[in-house]
Order: C-alpha cells, then sequence, then structure tokens
C-alpha cells in the first residue's frame, strides 16, 4: 500500500520501553495528571452511545460534522504541558461534544501509549453513564498487514472489532486480522468495554491519504450511513473529491 | 474503579466463578525474544486452556485484536488475560504488551496481592535473558538457567534433571567471578537476568512474600525465537508433566495459528 519509494517504518517486535530489570523502577510523580472532567452545562445522567474518535481523519471528520449539526461543546479534559523526567509532554485536550439524541462524540487527540489508560480512568464518570461506546480510529494504510501477497485493497477501507456484549446487527465491516493489533485510547476503551461487560465496538478506517476527501472518508460515511442512519444530514456527509494535491515530498 | 484499598486494586476480572486454590500460575515475563510470551502461548493452545478472564490495571500498555487461537473468531485478544486448565491445575497469564515502568511496582504489588488471596500454590515465571551478556560458563553450557526460592523442595529435582542454577554475579555489566547457587557457595553475589523485564522483581516480591516461585530463563537473541519458546515449555513439561506424548513418545504440541504471522507480510507481488 505504500507509495513508490515512500519509507514505511517496519513495525519491530522490539520492546517498547527498556524493559532490563536491573535498573529500580522509576517513581517519578511529576508524570501526567490528567484533570478532571469539566461539563460545560449539567453532566448528563446518561448517555445513549458515546463516539470516540483517534487519528487525524477521524478528528478532522468529526469537526466537519460539528461544523455543519447544532452539536455544542459539552465538556472538557484539558492538560497543560507537563515535565516528565527530561522530556516535555504536548498539551493534551480532550472535549467532549454534544450531538444529539443523546449521541456524544468525544474528540481524542494523539494521547502517548503510555498515558492512555489514564485518559479511559479519567473518562470513567462518562464511560459509566454511557449505554454503548462506539470508537473510530483512523490508521494510514501501509501500517495494515495481510498475508495476500497481492495486496489488492482499495485505497480506503474499514475493519472492526467488537465487545462480547455488543450488539451485532452493527456489524458492517470485516473482522480485524491477525497479526493486526490496535493500541492507544482505542485499544484501552475496548479492553475497559470488554472488562466490564459494556457493549463496545472500534472501526478500524485504514486509508491511503491523510486528507479528508471523498475517497478517504468513505468508511466513515459507511458507518454514519447505516449505524447512526438519519442522525447527520446527507450533505454533512458529502466530501469534495479527491483533489490534485500532493502528500508527497518526494516529487514535485 | 473498584479499588480494595488504597493500596491494592482489583487486578483479576474472571468470567465466571473459578478457583484456583492449589493451581500453579504461569506468567510470561515481557523479555527479549518474547519467549516467556511465546512460550505462554504454546502451552495455552496445546493444552486447549478456558479463557478464565481479565486482568485490568493502568500498568499494562492497551493493545487489542482478535483471538490468536481461533482462526475467524470475532472473540477479542486484550493486553492481559487469564487462561486456566482444571485438569492440569494451571493458571495461565498471557500479556501482549509491556507494563509501564513507572507503574510495574504497583503492578506487581497488585499482582502478588491477587496470587495470594486466590490460593495459588506456587508461580512460575518465564523469561528469556540477553544472550549477548552471558559469562564463559553460560556460554559453554546449555543457554538455560533456574532460579527458585523453594530450595527445600525443587532444588533437587531440578538438579536431577540437570539444570543448571543461574550463577550469582559479583558486578554486573563487567564479566566477573561466578558463583554458582548450585554449589551451595557462602560468597554472595547478585542476581541479574539482563533483558529480563521484571522476572528479577516479581521473583524478589514473591520471596518477600512467601510465595514459592521458580524462574525459568532461557537465554536468546532477538529473531526467530520459535525454538527459544519450545525448548522453554519441554521444561515446564519436564517439571509439571503437562503435555500428552504420542506412540513415539514427542510432545503434542500444537502452535498457535497467530504464529504463522511473527514473520510479517509476504513481499507484494507486484514488486516482480
Amino acid at each position: 500500500m505504500a507509495l513508490f519509494g515512500e519509507i514505511v517504518e517496519p513495525v519491530s517486535r522490539a520492546l517498547y520501553i527498556d524493559e532490563s530489570s536491573d535498573e529500580e523502577d522509576s517513581q517519578d510523580l511529576s508524570t501526567t495528571k490528567i484533570p478532571d472532567i469539566k461539563w460545560v452545562d449539567e453532566a448528563p445522567t446518561s448517555i445513549e452511545t458515546l463516539l470516540v474518535f483517534h487519528g487525524h481523519l477521524a478528528t478532522d471528520f468529526l469537526l466537519k460534522v460539528l461544523e455543519g449539526s447544532n452539536s455544542k461543546s459539552a465538556a472538557h479534559l484539558k492538560e497543560k504541558i507537563l515535565y516528565h523526567g527530561k522530556r516535555s509532554l504536548k498539551e493534551l485536550n480532550i472535549f467532549l461534544y454534544n450531538i444529539g439524541h443523546g449521541i456524544f462524540g468525544c474528540l481524542c487527540p494523539a494521547v502517548d501509549i503510555a498515558n492512555s489508560n489514564e485518559v479511559v480512568e479519567k473518562l470513567l464518570p462518562v464511560l459509566n453513564i454511557t449505554k454503548r461506546v462506539v470508537a473510530i480510529a483512523t490508521i494510514p494504510a501501509p501500517f495494515f498487514k495481510g498475508n495476500d501477497p497481492t495486496l489488492d485493497l482499495p485505497p480506503a477501507f474499514m475493519r472492526m472489532l467488537y465487545t462480547s456484549t455488543f450488539d451485532t446487527k452493527d456489524v458492517i465491516a470485516p473482522l480485524l486480522e491477525t497479526p493486526n493489533m490496535v493500541t492507544g485510547v482505542p485499544a484501552s476503551i475496548l479492553n475497559w468495554c470488554e472488562v466490564f461487560k459494556k457493549p463496545g465496538c472500534l472501526y478500524v478506517c485504514y486509508s491511503d491519504s491523510d486528507h479528508l476527501d471523498s475517497i478517504s472518508g468513505e468508511p466513515l460515511v459507511k458507518i454514519f450511513s447505516n449505524v447512526f442512519e438519519g442522525l447527520l444530514e446527507s450533505k454533512i456527509l458529502s466530501f469534495n473529491s479527491v483533489g490534485h494535491e500532493s502528500n508527497s515530498s518526494l516529487y514535485m | 474503579m473498584t479499588d480494595k484499598s488504597e493500596m491494592s486494586r482489583q487486578l483479576f476480572y474472571p468470567l465466571k466463578t473459578t478457583s484456583f486454590k492449589d493451581f500453579t500460575l504461569i506468567i510470561p515475563s515481557v523479555s527479549v525474544g518474547n519467549v516467556g510470551q511465546l512460550s505462554t502461548d504454546l502451552l495455552i493452545q496445546s493444552l486447549q486452556c478456558e479463557k478464565a478472564g481479565f486482568l485490568w490495571h493502568p500498568a499494562i500498555l492497551p493493545v487489542v485484536g482478535v483471538d490468536p487461537y481461533k482462526v475467524s473468531s470475532p472473540e477479542l485478544a486484550l493486553s492481559a488475560e487469564v487462561f486456566s486448565s482444571e485438569s492440569h491445575k494451571l493458571v495461565l497469564l498471557q500479556l501482549r504488551s509491556s507494563v509501564i515502568k513507572k507503574l510495574r511496582k504497583a503492578f506487581l504489588s497488585d499482582l502478588v496481592a491477587w496470587v495470594k488471596s486466590s490460593g495459588i500454590a506456587q508461580i512460575a515465571i518465564l523469561t528469556g535473558s540477553s544472550n549477548e551478556e552471558r559469562i564463559d560458563e553460560q556460554i559453554t553450557s546449555e543457554p538455560f538457567r533456574y532460579l527458585t526460592n523453594h530450595e527445600t523442595l525443587l532444588a533437587d529435582t531440578f538438579r536431577s534433571f540437570g539444570w543448571i542454577a543461574l550463577e550469582q554475579r559479583f558486578n554486573f555489566p563487567a564479566l566477573s567471578k561466578v558463583e554458582s547457587l548450585a554449589k551451595g557457595s557462602d560468597a554472595v553475589g547478585q542476581v541479574v537476568i539482563p533483558g529480563g523485564g521484571f522476572a528479577k522483581r516479581l521473583f524478589e516480591l514473591c520471596s518477600e512474600n512467601g510465595i514459592p516461585c521458580t524462574t525459568l530463563i532461557k537465554f536468546c537473541s532477538e529473531g526467530d525465537n520459535i525454538p527459544d519458546a519450545l525448548l522453554v515449555v519441554s521444561k515446564v513439561d519436564q517439571w509439571l508433566k503437562l503435555i500428552e506424548k504420542d506412540s513415539k513418545g514427542a510432545s503434542k504440541l500444537v502452535f498457535p495459528p497467530s504464529w504463522s504471522h511473527l514473520f510479517g507480510s509476504p513481499p507484494p507481488k507486484q514488486l516482480y
């Protein structure tokens, strides 16, 4: 799926962190302290569906949806720059939006994988009052691993994972094949849903492009046309056709 | 989240009511070559273990995928899952990702608290250790060592198998004079398991809490670590007598289907 000449980082089995057992456990407490959720209005008592958007395309998609609908900001989880050892961490902003019909959208930007569980623990007050959790993760297509040597896949395609308590009528994509795994906040959310028996699913949208257009947005449109039919107007779900803007720095 | 107390949080979430009293717990340490995890995968598949529950702890990096033991099963594979085999009196914890270092101490304390409360009889930690850190004695002998805190009961058994105890080292990482635990010397060195993940810490914690614990260590490098896992499983089997044998006396081992993907995708046909 990679472009000719594109450098795709190999997926390594190397460990995420140095696991040498002879080093002392770091008890550095200057690590991220993720604050509590601040609701704009009164906190809801029940949420029908919590949609969690993760990844560049998913974020752009939610912002487009919010722009075209009457959604409003519902809550905010904000963190300033903190220092972990000598490394400064980026400001973390997690926003919750009320999309309507009991559906809330959670905009979850890139969070360090090491902080993913902490984010989910901070979202627990929201997750506990939610009847169903739907996570949408967008991942660059070169990260998809398959055994088919022809790799005859479209430029944008979708796979999914769901918990044992999830209603299978909303299964609209093939299962994510081994050995593909998802990490970060979407993985943490699905882990939590399975452990605590909350119906939940994860739509994994792979795309060749990091620009939201009619092709890369197709899987996302499919989710909203099938699972959330009628929630959004059709004009919100229409995108510009693929532009000629090049994302590659290899050629002018 | 259901915290039991400030010091210890609920770690294990069972799928159904089960008792692990007098069971042996096998834990892989996320270590060089992923030997512990590969060995655990092989045991789960070969012994047809049942999923007993999950661990939930912020220290475990989140990953999610599909069931690695059944093809086309929609069941999820989570970061930390517990499997059991009633007939073998065995519990296996499979960790599919690393433990965050800053939370490792808390995770291991909670793990030991769970082991104590569930009545598990003993722990076997499976781990790899870096090939390049071996001392001369380790290079010239079988690349496998054990470490046990249950000397009276197990050390004789292990020696009868021809296993060698992990040598204590006086200076690490410098090559140094070696004193084997098996020789019973009074000189006290230190236990080092380079690249062994949390194996040493967990072993120490179990010893402090009076839990019988044995660590099986395979020296290896990153690469095709299936042969390393096979050796570790054969050692576990030699000790615990778990795996059925065929008419020729060979162990009936079943490789998990997910192992066919260990080395990534084949090259695209368009290249040729």
